[in-house]
This record gives C-alpha cells, structure tokens and sequence, in this order.
C-alpha cells in the first residue's frame, strides 16, 4: 500500500515537474485574482477583510487545482490504473499530490497579498502553520468532491457547486483561526481551533478513503 | 388498517397544535411576546428536517452496501421531503424574525446551519440530473449524500459555538430557551413535535410510493 501510494505520487510529481502546467495555472490564477482585487479594492483593506478575502481567494484556487486532479489523465489510463492498484492508494496520492500543490498555492498567495495588498499578519510562523494545516483540510475534502464532479457528466460546472456546501464548516473555522495571526488576533481559544480543522480533514479523509472505492469503480 | 394508527395519531396531533396552538395562554415575554405562539409550527420544521435526512443518509449507506435500486429511491424521497420542510421552517422563521428582530435575515448560526442543508442537497439535486446512467448517478449521489450528511452536522454542532452570538431564544440575552418552556406550552409543543414527524414521514412514505410506481412498476 505505501509502495503503491508511493510510486503514484511519484508519477504525478515527475509529471508536473516535467510540465509545471498546473502549478503555473494556479500561480498565474491567484495572481489574477489578486491583482483584481488591488485594483477593486481602493484604499487597502482592513485585517479582517483582508483575512476573509485571503481565504477565499485560497478557497477558489484549491477548487480550481483539485478540479483536474481525475479528469486531466485519458480515460484509457485510469483501467490501466484500476488494473494496477487498490482504490485507497489513487485516493491517498492524489491527495497527497494535492497538498503540496495547495501548500505551494497558498505561499505563493501570500506573497502576491504580501507585495500587492500588504501584509496585516502579526505572527508569520502562525500564519504559515495555518496555510498547512488548510492545504491538509483542502485537499482531503475537495479530492473524493473533484472525483464525485470527475464521474458525472458535466465536471467542470459542477466542482464548485458540489464543493462550496461542503467547505463551510471548514471555512469558516479557518478564518476564525487564522483571524487570531492576522491584525490583533480574536478572543478564540487557538489549540481548540486548530485541533477542530485538523479533526475535520481526518475525518473528511477517513469518509474519502471509505467512499472512494464506489466511485473509482466503472 | 393495522398500520394506520400512527398517520391517524400524527393528523389529530398536528390539527390538534394547529388550534391549541393559537387558544392557549402564552407568557408574555419582552421581544416576542404573542408571536410566541409559531415555536409550534416553526420548530417542529427543523425536526421534520433533521429526521428525513437522516433517513435519506442511512438509506445511501444501505445502497451502496449491496446496490439495491429501491434504497436509492429511498433516499432521494426522503431527501426532497426534508428539502420541502427545511422550505417551510425558512419560510416561518423569516416570517417570525420579521416581526420579533425587525428583519427577515440576520447572521445567526441556526439559519446559517439552516441555510448550509438547503444549499447541500440542493447540490445533491443538480449532482443527479447531470449523471444520465441510473446505477451510475444512484452510486455518486448516494457516495455525495453520504459525506455532504457528515459536514452537514458538523456544520451544525461547531456553528453555535464559534458564533459570537444568536438570535434565537436563549442564546445572547434573548429571553427562553426550549428546556424552559412553560408548562402549558409543553403540552402543545410536544405533541405539535411527534404530530409533524409522523406527518413527515406519511409524507415520504407517499411520495415513494408514486415513484417506485413511476420508476420500477412503469406506470
């Protein structure tokens, strides 16, 4: 199984390294996307909507990465796979893919905020943490969504309507916690909030692994 | 007639409510006051809600144990009632926060969590009328159900506590909570509740009924 995850992810990897299509997609994505924001949002913004709007931003982007994470292989390739390894270890590389490209994402956003609508964040390492332990959440969650839109008909129109009703409890404990590194921080207790992100993106992966066998098969 | 008892029992609970409901004394309470009286059509939505859900998750869980087509229109059925009564309980609410709080919609965690269900399965909806194979979309949306159900609830226990505050009673100085209803409201409000969950479920039951005749006996 490990082997198996392993030798996938390592595919992947070499893939996109080899390309670099999708981590230059999404780089190129939230640098768009920030610099509508910088020309929209005239003068600054404060902590708070700076923090909210961050996260969402993050939110659109993972949607967006995670979105091909199934359909941007030929069809033929994925029997070949079936044939090859168990569903549990395509889900777990997959999202371990997924989380070093969403990690990779969210630093690379935070430095266009950074450089285009300043740096509100009080506590860097804090905040970096807080990156981590969203691209954990992100891609456990949004990986079994983008192989749910993967199977249906019209995929790319539906990611994001299957994906949004399912983010909410994530999201908005994210930006409470990442409230608390940004401006002068909320009155939350912090290892509450973060242990309840980390509890939902096990169990989010714990429902994923589950569940994914149904879909993987044709 | 064996299993009639409990649609006849829910009918006279709910007429029962229905006209209790609006004759009894009520506590006069500051913010409320008569408009107290739709705890017992309001509430009981939510319940309704809650219920048919979660029979519409266990019935994903059945189908995908062994593929059997009639569980996943069990599913679907119980998931559009609930969607209906999660209508009705946005409807009462909007009307009672109109006249209690002076707006129609406010940031409060139960109509959020409220919100959040709608907007799940109506994700749900549009996830099964975008797969044409039927043992395929009975698969996807019985693996979407399950795991939207699950954020779903999460949603719903963690919200009041990272809310600042609610608007709903007992919580950020409103006055009453449902553990402390008054005496004679209890005995309208309870059998308002067990009226309107056997009226749910009859409602679901039917409703399968016409689509398994639909779909399996092709009537």
């Amino acid at each position: 199984m490990v082997s198996e995850v392993w030798y996938l992810l390592r595919k992947d990897l070499l893939l996109e390294l080899r390309r670099m299509h999708h981590l230059n997609g999404m780089l190129l994505f939230v640098l768009g996307t920030v610099f509508m924001c910088f020309l929209s949002f005239q003068p600054g913004l404060e902590p708070e909507k700076w923090n909210a709007l961050f996260w969402i931003i993050q939110l659109f982007a993972a949607v967006h990465a995670t979105g091909h994470s199934f359909s941007g292989e030929h069809p033929n390739r994925h029997i070949y796979y079936y044939s090859i390894a168990s569903p549990g270890a395509i889900l777990l590389s997959k999202t371990i893919y997924n989380f070093i490209l969403l990690f990779i994402t969210g630093m690379g956003s935070y430095g266009v905020f950074w450089l285009l609508l300043g740096s509100p964040v009080s506590n860097v390492p804090g905040f970096i943490v807080t990156i981590v332990i969203a691209a954990l959440g992100f891609s456990s969650i949004l990986t079994l969504v983008a192989a749910i839109a993967w199977r249906s008909e019209h995929h790319f129109s539906l990611m994001a309507i299957l994906s949004f009703p399912v983010m909410y409890p994530f999201m908005i404990a994210l930006i409470k916690t990442s409230l608390i590194w940004v401006g002068n921080g909320g009155a939350q207790s912090l290892p509450g909030l973060m242990l309840l992100l980390i509890l939902i993106s096990f169990l989010a992966l714990a429902l994923a692994f589950i569940l994914f066998p149904y879909l993987w098969k044709e | 007639m064996k299993n009639m008892w409990w649609k006849i029992a829910g009918l006279v609970l709910v007429l029962y409510s229905l006209i209790a409901g609006l004759l009894i004394r009520v506590p006069d309470l500051p913010v409320i006051h008569e408009s107290i009286r739709n705890i017992f059509y309001h509430v009981c939505m939510w319940f309704n809600l809650l219920i048919l859900l979660s029979i519409s998750c266990i019935n994903a869980v059945r189908y995908l144990a062994g593929f059997n087509e009639k569980f996943d229109l069990r599913s679907v059925e119980a998931a559009s009632t609930g969607v209906f009564f999660g209508l009705l309980g946005l409807v009462t609410g909007s009307i009672w926060a109109r006249f209690s709080w002076g707006v129609f919609w406010t940031n409060d965690p139960q109509l959020n969590g409220a919100s959040a269900s709608m907007l799940i399965y109506g994700a749900y909806f549009v996830l099964r009328k975008s797969v044409n194979d039927e043992e395929k979309r009975a698969r996807i949306s019985a693996v979407y159900n399950i795991f939207a159900y699950v954020m779903m609830i999460i949603f719903l226990l963690i919200l009041p506590k990272l809310a600042q505050g609610s608007v709903h009673p007992g919580k950020g100085g409103n006055p009453m909570a449902l553990t402390d209803l008054d005496a004679t409201m209890r005995l309208v409000f309870y059998p308002a509740v067990v009226g309107w969950i056997f009226v749910g479920i009859w409602i679901y039951q039917i409703k399968l009924r016409i689509r398994i005749a639909k779909e399996i006996n092709g009537l």
